[in-house]
């Protein structure tokens, strides 16, 4: 059943990773709320693009933060009312309802994120070559089954991603620059082990800790260059 | 030499007079900014249009000083260097 595969984690942790993951949507936010007031300060369409990418991220997050609520609560709610004799099987299609269209929209979004991202770390006469892989990628993940798809792009963009991270702060020899590469690292990570947990649920709880800690790292980054 | 974005000489202006206490002279201004009259002239409207420089007599001469528009503009522009190293944009 297409709820129960993503219900991966250990109960008591349902709730716990929605409230690590709003953390990241907040700091998502404000990444994306920063970049934003730099495109205003110096209009330079670059911050546009990246505070666009962490505005997808934001709501992309958002999307399977809320649908993880939902879904664990309602999960919960069927599994206990199974054995009652009033029991609504349309409870268990709501839920796959729900968890389809949150998916769908974090999937999408994320994917739109990592793409800009990249777009903008590429040099301008290899940007096209940046959109038509992105591109690829959404294409191959309509094509197949969506959750590896997608958990397998994601760690192929961002290994770029924070392969070029890492390129900068070779460049810049910046503090913040290495606190880029370090989040980004934790991310990629994180992607990784959401993509084992498809096969072996212990990765559950690991890859939305690394995800937090990839963030917060993220966040201090940000501390750091507004002080 | 890298080009000079419209911002970036607005920060060479700001800092120009910020160096020099808060207030400059039209002239040292100009030799600060590496820019043409003209060309400054432009740049001295804007700024004072955007309320980040005013324009003061002192001792019967002109003086442009920074106002704290002009420091938070510095400051801005510190943050938007630190953020552009950082992420590589």
């Amino acid at each position: 059943m297409v709820v129960s595969t993503i219900l991966n984690g250990p109960t008591w942790f349902f709730g716990i990773d929605s409230i690590l993951e709003i953390v990241s949507t907040i700091i998502a936010l404000m990444i994306f709320g920063f970049s934003f007031k730099m495109y205003r300060f110096n209009k330079d369409e670059r911050f546009r693009a990246f505070s666009f990418a962490f505005g997808f991220l934001t709501l992309a997050f958002l999307a399977r933060a809320l649908t993880n609520l939902v879904l664990h609560s309602h999960f919960l709610q069927t599994k206990w009312q199974i054995v009652r004799p009033d029991f609504d099987p349309g409870r268990i299609i709501t839920a796959q309802r729900v968890f389809v269209l949150g998916y769908l929209a974090h999937i999408f979004l994320t994917l739109f994120a990592y793409i800009i991202l990249l777009a903008l770390q590429f040099e301008k006469e290899h940007k096209k070559i940046a959109l038509v892989l992105g591109s690829m990628s959404l294409v191959i993940l309509i094509s197949s089954s969506y959750f590896t798809s997608f958990y397998f792009l994601s760690l192929v963009l961002l290994g770029f991603i924070t392969y070029n991270f890492y390129m900068n702060f070779r460049k810049t020899k910046n503090a913040n620059a290495k606190l880029v590469v370090i989040s980004f690292i934790m991310i990629f990570f994180a992607n990784l082990q959401f993509l084992l947990q498809l096969w072996n649920p212990a990765f559950y709880v690991t890859s939305y800790l690394t995800l937090f800690v990839g963030f917060i790292t993220l966040g201090l980054t940000l501390y750091k260059v507004t002080r | 030499m890298k080009r000079r974005s419209r911002i970036d000489i607005i920060q060479d202006m700001l800092t120009s007079i910020q160096e020099k206490g808060g207030k400059i002279k039209p002239t040292h201004l100009l030799y600060k900014s590496n820019l043409s009259h003209k060309r400054m002239k432009e740049y001295i409207d804007e700024l004072k249009e955007k309320n980040l420089v005013e324009e003061i007599v002192e001792k019967k001469k002109t003086m442009f000083q920074i106002t704290d528009e002009g420091y938070k503009f510095l400051e801005d522009y510190k943050k938007l260097n630190q953020f552009k190293e950082a992420f590589g944009l």
